[in-house]
């Protein structure tokens, strides 16, 4: 089964299933994938860390999708759960882009902080990060399957592309 | 969240009023633009979680060329001129036939259509000034081309997130385009689409409802 998963939530399953994320931007699709069991994890992350970006944050546990911190220590929690030992874990994300062009130095867009957020988190974590499709001015679609570990990235206008 | 974040049933009325009158205005600039007759709906205003807004819009998954500018002013947010990618060419041929003519002739599709946006953005714009005697102006507008949800995801992020009162003001505008072989016609359905920020969204419907007659 098909599972899409939209902006700022996140699942953890089991094979056969698929994990779907579509018509990312500046959003990081992040996948966590376990091969001996077959099980892994995706979010659809919109912002780099709580409350640094949303004016006003949610309550406790209704947004932790939305952030890279709290959406990689909830998807970690779940496959911990689940038996899962953090050093099998193989991490992959895509999107992280940057749709309009910037007119501000400084300021380095969601995409790129949400990018450079997701990195800092998994490498603190220990979770090795095996492939990534990041960055650019173009959307993304991201197809996780479970049964194989596969992720493969989509876009308008381009080659489909296996990270 | 809070409740005076909200707009009530009343107020959205107010604003899809308003923002008719716009529409109105906005219309008619692109039927001279393109030299066509156009079906105009009635504005949809929609009041729900910025992780929702995607999925309301009509042009949910195909690809489309986007011309964004922001709207400063009295009123701050953003503004959409979407066209499905598919339309864009045809939609620029018509444009460069019709009251535009040569200054176009030349120049990319999607430089054509960012022209278009910014002259519905200031016909829109005007109408509501003229009306609520609101100062609002737009930016220069810039065009992508890709997902629709690709291209306001940054947007979207941006907001507050929790709040379930994100104003999004869609209008719909049927080009209509009569074949030169039958007797027939087709349509291409474009977007005008406004995200005003929550409390511009507030200090819309008060200045309508001090401009309207008593």
């Amino acid at each position: 089964m098909i599972i899409t998963v939209g902006m700022g939530e996140g699942i953890v399953a089991a094979a056969p299933h698929i994990l779907r994320a579509i018509g990312c931007g500046s959003c990081v699709i992040l996948t966590l994938y376990e091969c001996e069991r077959k099980v892994g994890g995706l979010a659809h992350i919109m912002l780099p860390r709580k409350a640094a970006l949303a004016r006003r944050p949610a309550p406790e546990g209704e947004d932790k999708y939305c952030y890279a911190d709290t959406a990689i220590s909830s998807l970690l929690e779940q496959l911990r759960k689940m038996g899962v030992l953090r050093k099998n874990i193989v991490a992959r994300m895509a999107g992280g882009a940057g749709m309009f062009p910037s007119y501000s130095v400084a300021d380095a867009g969601i995409g790129r902080q949400n990018i450079e957020s997701v990195r800092d988190i998994l490498r603190r974590e220990g979770i090795h990060l095996a492939g990534w499709d990041t960055g650019g001015n173009h959307g993304r679609n991201v197809e996780f399957h479970l049964d194989s570990g596969r992720v493969v990235v989509t876009a308008f206008g381009r080659a489909d592309r296996e990270i | 969240m809070s409740n005076e974040e909200r707009l009530s049933d009343k107020e959205l009325d107010y604003l899809r009023e308003m923002m008719n009158i716009g529409a109105g205005n906005a219309a008619t600039a692109l039927s001279q633009m393109l030299g066509c007759r156009m079906k105009l709906d009635i504005p949809r205003v929609h009041q729900l979680p910025a992780k929702r807004v995607s999925s309301v819009v009509g042009v949910n998954g195909l690809p489309v060329v986007c011309v964004k500018m922001s709207m400063v002013g009295d009123c701050k947010g953003e503004i959409f001129f979407v066209v499905p990618e598919n339309a864009r060419t045809e939609l620029a041929r018509m444009a460069e036939r019709a009251l535009l003519g040569d200054a176009l002739r030349g120049t990319a599709d999607t430089s054509t259509l960012e022209e278009i946006g910014n002259i519905m953005a200031g016909s829109y714009l005007t109408a509501i000034h003229d009306f609520c005697k609101l100062n609002l102006y737009h930016s220069v507008p810039v065009a992508v081309i890709d997902v629709f949800q690709s291209i306001i995801d940054e947007l979207l992020a941006s907001f507050n997130l929790r709040a379930d009162s994100f104003i999004v003001i869609e209008n719909e505008f049927a080009i209509v385009i009569e074949s030169e072989v039958a007797a027939e016609e087709r349509q291409t359905r474009v977007f005008f689409i406004l995200f005003p920020s929550v409390e511009s969204a507030k200090s819309l419907v008060e200045s309508f409802k001090n401009a309207m007659p008593e």
